[in-house]
């Protein structure tokens, strides 16, 4: 039988170090075998963060401010979005160089359209999300159908698409959005305190609410379930971590709405990812695409989405424009820390 | 038993008495008139230098466990992935259930009721034992995927196969090679395929699991469904299979019904021994 549920022949050292470690229950002993495994998560991600907000806290008194913390999350908005198309490659165990390329081009596709051809600032944005699209999608037939490295198809894509942006932008070198432009206004729009905790509240609200759905039902279907303080305690996490970010941007000029739609797009990513089949297809081809083939996918056309993917979250990065010139690197480290 | 006109003449002659592969042309363990369920023809197969395959002749019918054996490199999984989809072949034909059909992909052999286990598995070690039980096939409702369903029905079958696992939300990365090789086989049998070829399923198993899946070999055969096994345990071999196809550099070398067969004559074709090529 399956020894999840029962307490039959735990052998072994992870098994020693569950009982040891007294878990909650069989899905916590699970977690502390996989943390055991070296499976560390998140953790290092956390504690490098800490590592940095103590080192230049200390160097610096200003950095660990309401204002310049507001202003670190205004650039995490833009750069965090390309970053997660990078992610989506490295997944299917691939790399996208281009994105910064990607990015600066659709941000001058769109300010051009909107600028000198007049065209309707939200078809701009959607004309330009477009052409990102087309530019992943040609990335993704010369990755699959030319048996390119993805390496080489990006490097390439790098310096053409920065060439292609170079063209569009002529002589001048600049185009400027006008300041009180509807797109420009998106960079500047702050949610007021009393949203930002409602929003907290309902988030923190609906992540306990689908934990203990998820409860009721895995209960229904006889599956082990998981303990009521876990749920618990991971919705007061996010709560709690919620509050303390809605805390310090208050102490400013508020959240930024650019933050929320990063946030949302994180979370979009997230479920789709794990609640698709594409998205899990993207894992299948990444861990191993000979076995993601012989299981019937098509592992071509995961290929393709993956890369139309990264470049369409490139220029979505590139619509929320005050983190000034295309953050390519920036975007890849940040993914490659995700 | 297979091609029953010219057939390969150096595998039938070569082995001595009990083979009788001239003579009864009809007798595929199978009932007789129905069609077999699968029928390979004249399958050629080249990997640069090296015919993997090279005019391979198979049949199997419903409720028949046929063995195929031979030396290393003899071609034995270069026919399963033909008969899978996984390589097109060079040359020759499948029939499935009496109808020629085309496996260009292996999503074509899925959709005709064609499971493999794989010699190297084919799991994907970063997903967990659930997501690669249902891998390509996942259970869904309105473009998302059903976790609870396909973790329920995940326990169920491996309680009904017996396999242990102990977390079965862990990636296959952390299984033991035994374990990862029962995933692989319990993937096998979902969905109802009506032919099943195991490329060597009980290779990296111990003493009782081993017994386990020869049992269920055995379960599927009594199930009627069409069994094809791979192995290099002539004794394994022997206890389960209906008819023992033998391949040797890549040609047919005899097929032998199990119970008429000294373990002799099945090495003396595996190795070619007294054969003049
Ligand atoms: N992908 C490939 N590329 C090149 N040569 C291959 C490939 N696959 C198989 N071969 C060759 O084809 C021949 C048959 O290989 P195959 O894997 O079918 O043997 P096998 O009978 O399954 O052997 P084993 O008992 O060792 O599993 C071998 O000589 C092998 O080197
Ligand atoms: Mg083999």
């Amino acid at each position: 039988m399956i020894t999840d549920t029962a307490p039959g022949p735990a052998r072994g050292r992870l098994a020693r170090f569950a009982r040891l470690a007294r878990p909650a229950g069989p899905l916590a002993a699970a977690a502390a075998g996989r943390l055991r495994g070296g499976d560390l998560g998140a953790l290092p991600v956390v504690a490098a963060l800490a590592v940095i907000a103590a080192v230049f806290g200390t160097l610096n008194g200003r950095f660990l401010s309401a204002e310049n913390l507001t202003n670190l999350a205004l650039q995490m908005a833009a750069t965090g979005t390309i970053a997660l198309g990078v992610v989506i490659v490295l997944l299917l165990g691939e790399i996208d160089l281009s994105v910064g390329s990607v990015s600066g081009l659709c941000a001058v596709v769109m300010t051009v359209l909107n600028v000198r051809h007049g065209v309707p600032a939200g078809l701009a944005v959607l004309l330009a999300l477009g052409a990102a699209v087309l530019v992943g999608l040609l990335h993704g037939l010369m990755f699959t159908m030319l048996a390119m490295p993805s390496f080489v198809v990006t490097l390439s894509g790098l310096i053409g698409w920065q060439g292609l942006l170079l063209y569009l932008l002529g002589h001048e070198g600049t185009v400027n959005l006008p300041f009180d432009g509807p797109i420009a206004r998106l960079s500047d729009t702050w949610l007021p305190a009393w949203l930002s905790w409602l929003a907290v509240a309902a988030l923190a609200a609906a992540a306990l609410a689908a934990a203990l759905v998820t409860r009721r039902l895995r209960a229904r279907a006889d599956l082990p379930v998981p303990p009521l303080g876990w749920a618990l305690a991971r919705a007061g996490a996010l709560a709690a971590v919620l509050a303390a970010v809605v805390a310090v941007l208050n102490g400013d000029r508020g959240v930024p709405l650019t933050l929320v739609i990063f946030g949302s797009l994180v979370v979009l990513l997230d479920l789709a990812l794990r609640g698709t089949a594409a998205g899990r297809w993207i894992y299948a081809v990444g861990g191993s695409a000979e076995a993601a083939r012989r299981a019937g996918i098509s592992v071509t056309r995961i290929r393709i989405l993956g890369f139309a993917a990264a470049s369409l979250l490139a220029g979505a990065g590139a619509s929320s424009p005050p983190a000034g010139s295309p953050p390519s690197t920036r975007a890849r480290a940040a993914a490659t820390s995700c | 038993m297979t091609a029953p006109g010219g057939g390969p003449a150096g595998g039938t002659s070569g082995t001595s008495g009990p083979s009788g592969t001239g003579g009864g042309t009809s007798g595929t363990g199978g009932k007789a008139g129905a069609p077999p369920v699968l029928s390979v023809r004249g399958i050629k197969k080249r990997y640069g230098g090296v015919q993997a395959l090279d005019g391979v002749n198979l049949e199997v019918s419903a409720g028949e466990v046929v063995a195929l054996v031979g030396d290393n490199g003899a071609g034995k999984s270069t026919l399963v992935k033909v008969v899978s989809g996984v390589t097109v072949p060079d040359a020759g034909e499948i029939a499935f259930g009496g109808r020629p059909v085309r496996v260009a992909r292996p999503h074509d052999a899925q959709a005709l009721g064609i499971s493999t286990v794989h010699q190297d598995l084919a799991l994907c070690e970063n997903l967990d034992v659930v997501a690669n039980l249902f891998l390509g096939s996942e259970k869904r409702r309105w473009g998302l995927l059903g976790h609870l369903r396909m973790e329920r029905a995940a326990r169920e079958l491996l309680a009904s196969l017996d396999v242990r696992i102990r977390d079965i939300r862990a990636p296959v990365a952390a299984l033991s090679g035994g374990q990862r090789q029962s995933v692989a086989i319990s993937r096998a049998l979902l969905g109802d395929p009506r032919l099943v070829l195991l490329d060597e399923p009980t290779a990296a198993l111990g003493v009782e699991q081993t017994a386990q899946v020869l049992d269920l070999v055995r379960r599927l055969r009594d199930r009627g469904l069409a069994v094809v096994v791979i192995s290099h345990n002539l004794a394994d071999v022997r206890a389960v299979s209906d008819r023992i196809a033998v391949l040797r550099l890549g040609r047919d070398a005899g097929v032998f019904r199990t119970a008429e067969t000294s373990r002799e004559a099945v090495v003396a074709a595996i190795t070619g021994a007294g054969v003049t090529t």
